[in-house]
């Protein structure tokens, strides 16, 4: 992306430098080449295709416990669209990523303008700033359980001292999903703001300098210098933010485990409660094979936004 | 007035009222409120981190306090000292430690590799690789745990190093490749063909010359599959279940089922084992803040 050096030397460097490398057919170079790539080639395959692969196989059987059962063609797939449970948590998946896109992205944004003026200490306050996006998932789970916790949490005794009565947090199914939305936006408004921070660094100085001479307010500058420059990172931005959400178990997991009466249970963390603790595997495997759909279509429109800013990126 | 400028950016009417400008054209009151606001989020950011920290030295007696004090009236470390003794703690953060640094050392291996023939070759299949890692580098965890669960049972890989080692460097793999790749691309691949005439072969000029001048990189891509494979609760949760096994993130959820947990042990355990990815990553900031941007396929 914009601080990668391709976009630093712009993309005819990176090209010319491919260039100049011998072409001809040798034995020798195109072996080099098999085994420099091979090592990665095969993780990958073996870790991350085939299980995708046997994923599916497994999704097209009858499954007991951990066994593979009979063939059953598209049966799982059709009790997945029959199966209310899964259509509420395809809703609480929608809600859990649109009320936590909804904050982080614009809050990345507004974040990201504001510690890229000139100003001192901008350095220290981003360090800061970051700083939740390097705690866990787990550690962040129990550290809000804790403070928002019926009995003893301060957040409760702080409510308690301004006479309101006690709030349990995660007992209430609407009152939970809001909840867990607050605590992933303490977690990961920092993703977004890093990858705003590092678009504006893209725009040249010059540009301010130049509407700046032609008096230009803080508004001007935004709209026509500032956000023409952030547009492509944008949409790359809720795509990822996105995928991220989606895809998150250990959160919602740890928290709430899906609860109170599924109000948290995404498709995700059903995933993971079916595959993991039901040992359901057919309905476990399909359920993980229509994750990685959703994440494919959203995928497909981030790599072609890449290709669009830079075409040499692959 | 100030001249109208070239191009297709309008003139605001009115700039009168910014003619005092201090400090890089930012009023004083613009000022103000960028700090007011930054710091209202550094607070938001870090008080239920301070808290932590300061339940977890504080004494029993001033956990339960009201009001309570941030500032603990007694310092301890007893908490600290009963999490490393009797908690397990230990044992996780060895586990922990250990595999990190085998994902490191794996991921390296086969991502450096990658990131220098796909840089500086051209070949027939190059942009199918460069896809491939792109879409690997997409797929979701959740996706391929349970077949990576039922493949490893029928292996006898579960509640194995290895196993994890496995998952965790392929997991890295693609979004390394792509740290890597970058630092490569800026370096010039005119070097390695001085270092052939030289002499050197294909493999030599690679490990004497180029991967040298990538050493930042290689300590950025470190940097990131640390925090992820020390972070993990989803993967090592799935893939084992002996105690013997556990690490650090499993062991702090797996502290609070156990009965009797006070939050002063839960705090204590808590710090020690956020301390490591934190310490690490304001000490090297910029350079973790450029490899996260550009391996971001992944959250």
């Amino acid at each position: 992306m914009l601080e990668s050096p391709v976009a630093r030397h712009g993309p005819g460097v990176a090209r010319i430098n491919v260039r100049t490398v011998a072409h001809e057919w040798t034995f020798e170079r195109h072996g080099f080449i098999v085994v420099f790539a091979l090592p990665a080639t095969l993780l990958v395959a073996a870790v991350y295709l085939y299980p995708i692969l046997y994923a599916f196989w497994v999704s097209l059987h009858q499954t007991q416990f951990l066994q593979l059962r009979q063939f059953a063609g598209s049966a799982n797939y059709l009790r997945l669209v029959q199966d209310p449970t899964v259509w509420r948590a395809t809703v609480n998946s929608v809600i859990y990523m649109m009320g936590s896109v909804i904050v982080t992205v614009p809050l990345g944004l507004g974040l990201a303008l504001m510690l890229n003026r000139p100003l001192p200490l901008m350095g220290a306050i981003r360090g800061i700033l970051i700083v939740p996006w390097v705690i866990s998932q787990a550690v962040a789970a129990l550290l809000w359980t804790w403070l928002l916790e019926p009995s003893m949490g301060p957040v409760n005794r702080l409510v308690e001292v301004m006479g309101h009565p006690k709030v349990f947090f995660l007992a209430d199914p609407v009152l939970a999903m809001f909840t867990v939305i607050v605590v992933n936006i303490w977690l990961s408004y920092p993703f977004p703001m890093i990858l705003f921070l590092a678009a504006l660094k893209g725009v040249p100085p010059e540009l301010y300098e130049a509407v700046q001479l032609d008096g230009a307010g803080r508004w001007a500058t935004f709209r026509h210098i500032v956000f023409p420059f952030l547009r492509p990172t944008m949409l790359s931005t809720v795509i990822l933010v996105s995928l991220l959400y989606l895809n998150m178990v250990a959160l919602i997991y740890i928290m709430t485990g899906g609860g109170p009466l599924s109000a948290t249970e995404t498709l995700a963390v059903q995933a993971f409660k079916r595959s993991f603790m039901e040992f359901r595997i057919g309905l476990g495997a399909t359920l993980g094979t229509l994750i990685l759909v959703l994440n494919a279509v959203f995928g497909v429109g981030y790599i072609r936004l890449l290709r669009q800013q830079d075409e040499t990126i692959y | 007035m100030p001249p109208v400028g070239a191009g297709n950016v309008p003139v605001p009417r009115t700039t009168s009222g910014r003619r005092r400008k201090g400090r890089a054209g930012l009023g004083i009151v613009e000022i103000v409120v960028t700090y007011a606001v930054l710091g209202v989020f550094c607070l938001f950011a870090l008080i239920p981190l301070l808290w932590t920290l300061s339940t977890s030295v504080k004494i029993t007696g001033d956990v339960l306090r009201w009001p309570p004090t941030f500032v603990p009236s007694t310092l301890t470390f007893e908490h600290y000292v009963t999490v490393f003794t009797v908690k397990g703690l230990p044992r996780a953060f060895l586990n922990s430690v250990l595999v990190a640094a085998l994902t490191i050392a794996l991921t390296l291996f086969a991502a450096c590799p990658m990131a220098y023939v796909t840089a500086h070759f051209e070949f027939r299949l190059r942009r199918a690789l460069l896809f491939l890692i792109l879409a690997t580098a997409m797929v979701p965890s959740i996706s391929v745990l349970l077949p990576l669960y039922l493949i490893a049972q029928r292996l006898g890989l579960i509640d194995t190093y290895a196993i994890l080692v496995l998952i965790y460097a392929a997991a890295m793999a693609p979004q390394v490749v792509w740290v890597l790749r970058g630092f490569f691309l800026a370096i010039s691949p005119d070097l390695a063909q001085a270092a052939r005439i030289d002499g050197c072969s294909r493999f030599t000029a690679f490990w004497y010359v180029i991967l040298p001048l990538a050493r930042p990189g290689l300590g950025a891509a470190s940097m990131l599959v640390f925090v992820f494979v020390w972070n993990d609760f989803l993967i090592t949760v799935s893939m084992t279940s002996s105690e013997s096994m556990r690490m650090i993130q499993v062991g702090l959820a797996k502290l609070i089922s156990d009965v009797g947990i006070s939050w002063s042990h839960y705090t204590a355990y808590t710090v020690a084992i956020t301390l490591p990815p934190v310490v690490a990553f304001l000490a090297l900031q910029r350079r973790f803040l450029q490899s996260l941007v550009s391996g971001a396929l992944k959250g």
